[in-house]
C-alpha cells in the first residue's frame, strides 16, 4: 500500500499481455470503423481502379504518339496504387480528430492503456486499412500487364507497409494538433495535393525545373513511388527502363522511408502521450 | 490482472476501507484557482455525492481523481494508489462515466463494451459473462447489437454506465449522471446505482446539482467555488440547519420583517428575492401566532423540512438553484471581427469558458 508521502514521479508498469491487448482494441476498432463504413470501403477498392483505367485509356494514345520504352499503364498503375495507399492511409487517420470532437479519446485516456499504444494503434490501424487496397490492387496488376510472381507480391506488399507505416505517422501526428474534422479534411489536402504531383505517380519526373526538384528529396511520396516502381516492374520492364521513369534509387528509397517511419513514429507518439 | 479474476479483488487493496483519500487537494488553471485545498475521504461501499453549482469545481475533482488532471498540490490516493505516481493502478481501479457521452456512436452497443474490456484487459471469456450482467443490469440486453447511434440520450447514459462496470472497478465515478435526462430515466438510472453498490460492494462517487438527487447518496459533500463548505449525511446536514423553514410572501415585506423582527427577536429571518425565510424550532406552533402578528397581507405561507438548498443557503448565503451565469455567445460577433481591424481593442478573453485542455 502506498503511504501519503510517495514520491510524484508518475510509474507505470505494464504487462505485455495488457501492451498487447490495448494495441489490438485501438487497431481493431479502427478496422471496424473502416468495414462498417462501407462507402469508404467500396471507393477504396474502386477509385485507383477506375482512374487507372479511364486515364490510361485516354494518355495510351498519346505515349503511342511519342518514343518512350514503356506502357503508360505500366508506368501509372504502379505510381497509382502507391499513391492510393498512402492516401487511404492518410484519410483513416481523421478518427483521431473524431475521437477527440466526441469525446471517445477520453474513455482511451482513462483506461489502463500505455499512452504510447495510441499512436501505435492509429497508425497500424490506418495502415491496415491502406494494405487491405494495396492487396487487392497488387493481385490485379496482373490483369493489367505487368508480371506478377508470388515474390514480387511479397516485397512489394512488404515495401508498402513499411512506407505507409511512415505516412500514417505523419498523418497521426498532424490529426492529433488539429481539433475540428473540417479542418483536418483540408489540411489533408493541402498536403496531399502537391506531394502527390511531386510523387512522379501520375507523370515522369524528369522535366521538372531546378528549384521543384529539391522538394523531391524530401517528400516521402516521391520515395514511396519510386520503391513501388522498381519492385513491382521488376519482370516487367527492363532496370534502364526503370531507372528511367524513376528518381531514386531502390536504396535511396529503403533508406529514406525507414529513417522516415522512426522518426514519424517517435513524433506521433510523444504527441499523443 | 488479479484484481479482475473472479470479480473479487483478492489482493490486499481490497482492505482499504478509505477507498479514496484526497488531502488538501488544489488546483489552478492559469492562476484561476478551481479547487481551493479540498479535503475528504470515502469509505468502500459507499455512495458519496459532490454538490455544488456550475463551476463549484466538481467535474475538476472528478478529472484529478481520474488522473486525467494533475492537481497543483496536495494528496490524492484512490484504491490506496497515489493518483500522481501510480495512474496506472489507479485506471484499472476506476469506472467512469464523462458528463457528456463518450461512445464510439458508429459501433454497436456490444462492441462498445468489447473494446472496453480489451482496454482493460478483462479476458475473453470473463466478458462474455460479464456483459450480459451488465447489459441485463441496464435494461439494454435486448438492444445490443443495434448501433449506439440510434440510441436515445438515456439508452446511451446506461449504456455509458454498463461499460463503466465491465472491468469490476473499485470505485464508480459518475459525473452528473443525470443531466439532461427525463423524470422517469433518471429514476432507473438510480435504480442501477443502487444495484451495483449491493452487487459488488462498488464505491460510487458521484456529482450532481440536483438536491433531490442528492439526498440519495450516504454522504454529501456540498462544494462551492473550489472549497467544501460542509460534508455529512443528508440528514445530519438538514438537521444543522435547525428546525423548520418557513417561507413568507407578503403585500409589504418590508413592514413585516421589521414586525418579525421586533416580536420574534430568536428567529432567523432572510430575504431572498420577494419572499422572507424564517427559521424557527418548531414550525407547527410558531405558524399561527407568525400570522396573527403581522399587519400586511399575506399572500402565501409556506411551512416545510429543510432541504439541502436551506443547508446550501446556509452556508453561502445564496441560494443553489439561482439562475448559472451563462455566457451567451453572439451569433454574430460584429465586435469580434471588428476588433481584426482595430489592434487596440481585440483579444476578448475567451479563457473564461473555456475548458482545462485534458
Amino acid at each position: 500500500m502506498n503511504s501519503l508521502n510517495n514520491s510524484n514521479t508518475p510509474f507505470h508498469r505494464y504487462s505485455l499481455k495488457q501492451r498487447l491487448y490495448s494495441l489490438y482494441a485501438i487497431w481493431y476498432r479502427e478496422i471496424l470503423i473502416y468495414l462498417r463504413n462501407s462507402i469508404k470501403v467500396f471507393t477504396s477498392i474502386f477509385l485507383p481502379i477506375l482512374l487507372v483505367f479511364f486515364f490510361s485509356a485516354g494518355f495510351q494514345s498519346f505515349f503511342a504518339q511519342s518514343n518512350f520504352s514503356y506502357n503508360f499503364k505500366e508506368f501509372f498503375f504502379s505510381g497509382i496504387l502507391a499513391l492510393g495507399t498512402a492516401v487511404v492511409t492518410m484519410t483513416s487517420t481523421l478518427s483521431i480528430v473524431w475521437d477527440k470532437e466526441f469525446g471517445f479519446l477520453r474513455e482511451i485516456l482513462v483506461s489502463p492503456v500505455p499512452r504510447s499504444n495510441i499512436a501505435l494503434g492509429k497508425i497500424l490501424g490506418a495502415v491496415t486499412t491502406s494494405l487491405i487496397q494495396g492487396g487487392i490492387l497488387l493481385a490485379l496488376s496482373s490483369w493489367i500487364g505487368i508480371e506478377m510472381n508470388l515474390l514480387i507480391f511479397i516485397k512489394t506488399f512488404i515495401f508498402i507497409c513499411i512506407f505507409n507505416i511512415g505516412v500514417g505517422a505523419l498523418s497521426v501526428l498532424i490529426a492529433s494538433s488539429i481539433q475540428k474534422t473540417e479542418s483536418f479534411s483540408i489540411v489533408l489536402q493541402v498536403l496531399i495535393a502537391p506531394m502527390s504531383f511531386l510523387s512522379g505517380a501520375l507523370f515522369p519526373l524528369t522535366q521538372l525545373p531546378q528549384w521543384l526538384m529539391r522538394f523531391l528529396y524530401i517528400n516521402p511520396f516521391t520515395y514511396g513511388v519510386d520503391g513501388v516502381r522498381w519492385l513491382m516492374l521488376a519482370n516487367t520492364l527492363p532496370q534502364k527502363t526503370i531507372a528511367e521513369i524513376t528518381f531514386f534509387n531502390f536504396h535511396q528509397c529503403c533508406a529514406f522511408l525507414i529513417l522516415f517511419d522512426a522518426l514519424m513514429i517517435i513524433l506521433a507518439v510523444r504527441k499523443l502521450r | 490482472m488479479k484484481t479482475i479474476n473472479n470479480g473479487v479483488n483478492s489482493n490486499n487493496q481490497d482492505k482499504i476501507l478509505e477507498v479514496i483519500q484526497v488531502e488538501n487537494l488544489r488546483k489552478e488553471f492559469n492562476g484561476v484557482t478551481a479547487l481551493d485545498g479540498i479535503s475528504f475521504t470515502v469509505k468502500r461501499g459507499e455512495i458519496f455525492g459532490f454538490l455544488g453549482p456550475n463551476g463549484a469545481g466538481k467535474t475538476t475533482t472528478i478529472n484529478i481523481l481520474s488522473t486525467l488532471l494533475l492537481p497543483t498540490s496536495g494528496i490524492a490516493l484512490v484504491n490506496g494508489y497515489n493518483v500522481l505516481s501510480r495512474p496506472d493502478m489507479v485506471r484499472k481501479s476506476i469506472g467512469l462515466v464523462f458528463q457528456e457521452i463518450t461512445l464510439d456512436t458508429h459501433l454497436t452497443a456490444e462492441e462498445n463494451l468489447y473494446l472496453h474490456a480489451l482496454l482493460y484487459g478483462v479476458p475473453r471469456k470473463e466478458f462474455i459473462q460479464r456483459k450480459r450482467e451488465v447489459l441485463k443490469l441496464c435494461e439494454l440486453w435486448t438492444r445490443r447489437k443495434s448501433k449506439v447511434d440510434h440510441f436515445s440520450g438515456g439508452m446511451k447514459r446506461r449504456l455509458e454506465i454498463a461499460r463503466a462496470l465491465i472491468h469490476w472497478p473499485a470505485v464508480l465515478f459518475l459525473d452528473e449522471p443525470t443531466i439532461g435526462l427525463d423524470p422517469q430515466t433518471r429514476t432507473k438510472i438510480w435504480d442501477y446505482i443502487f444495484t451495483t453498490r449491493k452487487q459488488h460492494n462498488t464505491t460510487i462517487f458521484l456529482t450532481t446539482q440536483y438536491l433531490n438527487e442528492a439526498e440519495k447518496c450516504d454522504r454529501i459533500a456540498i462544494i462551492d467555488q473550489g472549497k467544501i463548505i460542509a460534508l455529512d449525511t443528508p440528514d445530519n446536514l438538514k438537521r444543522a440547519v435547525g428546525g423548520d423553514v418557513i417561507v413568507i410572501r407578503t403585500e409589504n415585506n418590508d413592514v413585516a420583517e421589521q414586525e418579525i423582527l421586533d416580536n420574534f427577536p430568536e428567529c432567523k429571518i432572510r430575504k431572498i428575492g420577494k419572499e422572507l425565510r424564517l427559521e424557527v424550532a418548531s414550525g407547527d406552533e410558531f405558524l399561527p401566532t407568525l400570522i396573527k402578528s403581522i399587519t400586511p397581507e399575506i399572500i402565501t405561507v409556506n411551512l416545510r423540512r429543510p432541504t439541502l438548498d436551506d443547508v446550501f443557503l446556509q452556508m453561502t448565503g445564496r441560494q443553489m438553484r439561482e439562475a448559472p451565469e451563462v455566457e451567451v455567445e453572439p451569433i454574430f460577433d460584429l465586435a469580434g471581427l471588428l476588433s481584426i481591424f482595430i489592434p487596440s481593442k481585440s483579444k476578448k478573453s475567451k479563457n473564461g469558458n473555456k475548458k482545462p485542455a485534458t
